[in-house]
């Protein structure tokens, strides 16, 4: 299925303009931003769960909140950048939820073109070593391997200087070794 | 420059970040340094372990299926405040009305409605606090604001309980009093149920969830 473009600043801008409306267009509205940005929100939500059910659960709870609160919404960031803060809040509530025994199994599809096995298996034994970083470092990871996002984005989402999203990053590629055994 | 910001110039350069006169420095360094390939080699393993993942996911998503639970819990939230209300409203003045003895059937009512209000109050103050707390995540360092309401809630949660033995000890005492016996026995047995309800509801559910959500974000850094 191809993905939608990213909505510009503009397309941003008339997209709420629409939801002050209320009611139907706002339930519109949210659609059109789940369209647009499903994609890189479920990769992401499933690097901060671990868990593929989760990450779906994750990803609707964080349009459900955008819903509630756009009204409010006062264009303070980037809608997007919102959306991206509200998906990682869904995301870390939504594994904090889960039992403690409950294990981490990314559960993950074959993609229509199906990488090789290793592939798949190295991307289980880094999504379990992720699970046991702080979140800082899970969230960090995360936000600069999903598509399209650039630093200063991440900087922005996560509400620090550009600096310390960098020294966050080193911190987090230097424990994320550590426990995949490599280091 | 040591190797830990020669490392971070690594994640620059990965990312766009870098300028010409520092990627010629940070090449020049890793033709000499095992350590810095290492890790540059590291990271680029990482990130594809981590973006196959993300495809794998948004490739076997329904999108549809998604969408429309989507759609459909944005409608039942909105009406899940009405009916909520409405069920408070239809319930609660006859269920009084049976219950009070004659004579007193009047003030049961006023205070069951006024109850009603309050409860209409507390639903649409906490939907509100919701959006707030929703909109509040602008411009503030995202995990601290989030560990923060987490740590606000336990501490709510905590509080009411001892909120509701106040309330329900309240109520015993005003349905005890002299003259309301028929209602005394009712209302003991209902203020108990509902400080058991709350108390169970709080120590075996809420309080270890948001403990469980605290200890799951791990450490705290500066």
């Amino acid at each position: 299925m191809a993905r939608p473009p990213p909505l510009d600043a503009a397309a941003e801008e008339a997209l709420l303009l629409r939801a002050r409306q209320g009611g139907r267009a706002r339930e519109e509205v949210v659609v059109e931003l789940f369209r647009g940005h499903r994609a890189p929100l479920l990769g992401v939500c499933l690097h901060l769960t671990g868990d593929r059910a989760d990450a779906e659960d994750a990803l609707q709870e964080a349009f459900l909140s955008a819903h509630r609160a756009l009204p409010a919404f006062r264009g303070e960031a980037r809608l997007s950048t919102w959306l991206w803060r509200i998906a990682v809040r869904a995301a870390l509530e939504v594994r904090g939820r889960r039992r403690p025994a409950a294990p981490v199994d990314p559960e993950l599809p074959a993609p229509p073109a199906e990488p090789p096995l290793l592939a798949r298996d190295e991307a289980r034994r880094v999504l379990a070593a992720m699970d046991r970083l702080p979140a800082e470092h899970r969230v960090v990871l995360s936000l600069f391997a999903a598509e399209g996002l650039r630093h200063r984005e991440i900087a922005e989402i996560l509400g620090v200087a550009e600096g310390t999203v960098w020294s966050r990053l080193h911190e987090a590629r230097r424990r994320l070794a550590a426990a995949l055994g490599r280091r | 420059m040591d190797c830990v910001a020669f490392e971070i110039a690594v994640e620059q350069r990965r990312h766009g970040a870098l300028g010409p006169e520092e990627t010629r420095a940070l090449e020049a360094h890793l033709a000499g340094c095992e350590r810095c390939r290492a890790y540059a080699g590291e990271a680029a393993r990482a990130d594809a372990a981590l973006a196959a993942s993300a495809e794998a996911a948004v490739g076997g998503a329904d999108w549809a299926r998604l969408e429309a639970s989507v759609r459909r819990q944005v409608r039942s939230g909105a009406r899940r405040v009405v009916f909520d209300l409405a069920t408070v409203a239809v319930a609660v003045p006859p269920a009084v009305l049976g219950l009070a003895p004659e004579g007193r059937r009047a003030g049961a009512l006023g205070a069951a409605l006024l109850a009603c209000a309050a409860a209409a109050l507390v639903r649409g103050g906490y939907h509100g606090f919701l959006a707030r707390r929703a909109r509040g995540l602008a411009g503030q360092e995202l995990l601290a604001f989030h560990r923060a309401a987490l740590r606000a809630d336990l501490r709510r949660a905590l509080a009411g309980r001892w909120l509701a033995l106040a309330g329900a000890l309240g109520f015993a005492a005003w349905a005890m009093a002299p003259g309301v016996a028929p209602l005394g026995r009712v209302a003991l047995a209902e203020a108990s149920l509902l400080v058991a309800g709350t108390w169970i509801y709080v120590l075996a559910v809420r309080v270890p969830r948001l403990r469980r959500q605290l200890a799951s974000l791990g450490e705290e850094r500066g």
